[in-house]
């Protein structure tokens, strides 16, 4: 200990930090936080990191003690795999078009009905928010039955398209109804910080209440409807618990399910599962990063007033 | 261009009424200010007109149609709101063009008139930019440039000034004068400043609760206050009222005893006043018409304390502390030498005195001062 002190001691003697001046201390906090944030970056990325080199391992070296943190023999072997031996191109179909048709609808119902809430005051504004918004707060896991239900035998649309189990549009419809609540109130919370003079300046320019909502509102109100989409996208894209009982085959189940039937009973298809589980990441994450932005935007608009 | 008409103007929301019956004749090519306390309904007024808000009752005609069913767009009207509603995602040129597309104008008469605009209120080197990248006053000069490419009938300003600092609000009110000169467009004007309203305007409209209260040339207003809401709001300082009983002096005279200290009553006033008799009527003076009597006359002056000295620079406020323990601001001149502390003696310029009823707070002398103001 006393001699990794005296090495700590001689580098801040080295690099000037032990005197006692405004500019020492300056550094030393960003250090420390530097430090700080690092270890915060490092606990996050740890497990994608190895996930991926797990992915890139052969089989046989996978499950190797000690275990290796620099894969020795990099190989695509895994990712071809199961792209032979399942269909995971299906699985990722699926995902797409469930992830971006939910985002599509709750984008665009969740603008048109945060807007309407946001500038018409109708007769229970406020109960209709609060109770949708509130619906939300339901934890999801208690409505697992009552949607098994509904999907295997919906009640109004019985009789014209029998069983929505095992389809995408039970997936849709349950991301939609998961969604669309917080995509209403962000757009709503959006709208309420955008000021109504520029709708009333636009109707005076001559446009009639949609088509001042469509030419100058709406282009405003690009980072709420990124940040809208970015979660809706990533919500559907992730979801696990509802794919995994509203869905049992190929043609509806998601990249989340089919990277879990990796999971046997008395074995675990770790390569595979890494390389399915990087496919499965991977969208999700550069979508993140490539929107962030907006995210922080997006949901802190009408905070303050500007 | 086109004059402007309110019958019986009305809007209620749910259980308020915020424009209570209004009725007023805004002159072609006139410059009419809406000016009043927050709340007191000029805003709901000017909304009313430009069709953003429909009206309970009464009819808005501008020229000589009567507009009430017309959406904004179809009422040939352009509005400059308080924050200035530029679109921030377009550029100035596009936020002046967007009105006059939406009307199909044609390509060569839009781009002549924003070029014409542009020149007239000298932002020509502005039009690429986005209205983020404007100061506020630029802002400002863009949105009237956007009302002016319209070339409306008449002009509708809604505190278009207040969010200036206050050197840049006294400059754009001398630009929107000579604007006003130059295009003689007829402009209805809302703010809350009186100082604005009295250099703007041809015809000024004092508003509280919803109705009009008092409708002239600003400085018939000013000297002429119907009550004493429009007396108090216009001026500042404003106007002091000093309440007391009406009675007859010894010379059978009439004189309001105002406790301690007694004031003669001029008379020019005494039939208006005669009525009165022993009742309470009260005294109105503006701050500029109070004087410090230093040449020893003694009648109709008035002791008072000096309390707190401020001065301003082109005057020196007093607050004063009258013998009957009233307290009444002066303005008098910067050169004073008076300090806290000092005694007084206060003389009033007869010609500026009013008169109100304390019960209703109507002017007892608004006719007899505007008759004899016609005369002269």
């Amino acid at each position: 200990m006393s001699t990794k002190q005296s090495t700590l001691g001689q580098l801040i003697a080295a690099l000037g930090l032990d005197t006692e001046n405004e500019w020492s201390h300056v550094v030393r906090e960003r250090l420390v936080a530097y430090a700080l944030l690092g270890l915060y970056v490092f606990v996050i990325w740890f497990p994608i990191y190895f996930i991926f080199i797990t992915s890139i391992k052969p089989t046989s070296a996978v499950l190797d003690i000690p275990i290796s943190f620099v894969p020795t023999q990099p190989t695509v072997s895994n990712y071809v795999e199961i792209f032979q031996n399942r269909p995971f191109e299906l699985y990722t179909l699926n995902s797409l078009i469930v992830a971006s048709t939910t985002t599509i609808i709750c984008v665009t119902l969740g603008t048109v009905t945060g807007y309407s809430f946001s500038r018409y005051d109708f007769v229970g504004n406020k109960t209709l928010l609060l109770s949708i918004v509130g619906a939300r707060m339901i934890p999801p896991i208690a409505l697992i039955v009552p949607f098994f239900s509904i999907m295997s035998n919906p009640p109004l649309v019985g009789g014209l398209t029998g069983s929505l189990y095992d389809t995408r549009i039970a997936l849709i419809l349950t991301y939609t109804f998961f969604n669309l609540p917080f995509a209403v109130w962000i757009m709503k919370n959006y709208f309420d910080g955008v000021p109504e003079s520029l709708d009333e300046q636009a109707r005076i320019d001559g446009c009639s209440r949609w088509e001042g909502f469509v030419k100058i509102i709406l282009p405003m109100a690009k980072p709420g409807i990124a940040a809208t989409a970015i979660l809706a996208f990533i919500f559907s894209w992730n979801e696990f618990v509802f794919a995994l009982v509203l869905t049992s085959s190929e043609q509806a189940q998601t990249l989340p399910i089919a990277v879990s039937l990796f999971v046997a009973d008395d074995f675990v298809d770790w390569a595979h599962l890494a390389a399915g589980g990087m496919i499965a990441a991977l969208p999700g994450i550069l979508f993140g990063l490539f929107f962030q932005q907006y995210i922080v935007s997006g949901l802190t608009q009408g905070a303050v007033k500007e | 261009m086109a004059h402007v008409e309110l019958n019986d103007l009305v809007k209620e929301f749910d259980d308020v009424t915020a424009v209570d019956g209004i009725s007023l004749d805004i002159p072609d090519e006139s410059f009419t200010v809406f000016v009043g306390p927050s709340g007191c309904g000029k805003t709901t007024t000017l909304r009313l007109i430009a069709g953003l808000e429909r009206a309970t009752d009464g009819e808005i005609s501008i020229g000589d149609e009567v507009v009430n069913d017309r959406r904004a767009y179809e009422r040939d009207i352009a509005m400059v709101f308080q924050n200035y509603a530029l679109y921030p995602h377009k550029t100035v040129r596009e936020n002046m063009r967007f009105g006059l597309e939406q009307h199909d104008t044609p390509e060569d008469v839009i781009t002549e008139r924003v070029t014409e605009a542009a020149e007239l209120l000298q932002i020509q080197d502005l039009l690429e930019r986005k209205p983020s990248e404007l100061s506020g006053g630029q802002q400002q000069r863009v949105a009237l440039g956007r009302a002016i490419v319209r070339d409306p009938a008449v002009f509708l300003m809604d505190e278009p000034l207040s969010n200036l600092d206050a050197k840049l609000r006294v400059q754009m009110r001398a630009e929107l004068n000579k604007l006003h000169e130059e295009l003689s467009t007829t402009t209805v004007y809302v703010t809350h400043d009186q100082v604005e309203a009295m250099t703007l305007a041809d015809q000024i409209a004092v508003m509280d609760d919803g109705q009009i209260q008092q409708v002239g040339a600003p400085t018939h207003v000013y000297s002429n206050p119907r009550n004493m809401f429009v007396a108090g709001f216009l001026g500042s300082p404003s106007m002091n009222f000093i309440e007391g009983t009406l009675e007859r002096d010894s010379a059978e005279k009439l004189q309001l005893d105002i406790g301690t200290d007694t004031h003669d009553i001029p008379d020019e006033f005494a039939d208006e006043l005669e009525a009165y008799l022993d009742d309470q009527v009260v005294l109105g003076i503006r701050p500029e018409n109070i004087s410090l009597n230093q040449d020893g006359i003694a009648a109709n002056v008035h002791p008072a304390t000096v309390q707190v000295v401020e001065p301003q620079g082109e005057k020196t406020v007093l607050e004063l502390d009258l013998d009957t323990g009233q307290t009444i601001k002066a303005a008098v001149d910067p050169d004073t030498t008076v300090q806290m502390g000092d005694s007084v003696n206060l003389r009033f310029d007869r010609d500026s005195l009013q008169y109100f009823d304390p019960q209703t707070g109507e002017s007892l002398t608004y006719e007899s001062k505007s008759e004899q103001k016609l005369t002269a």
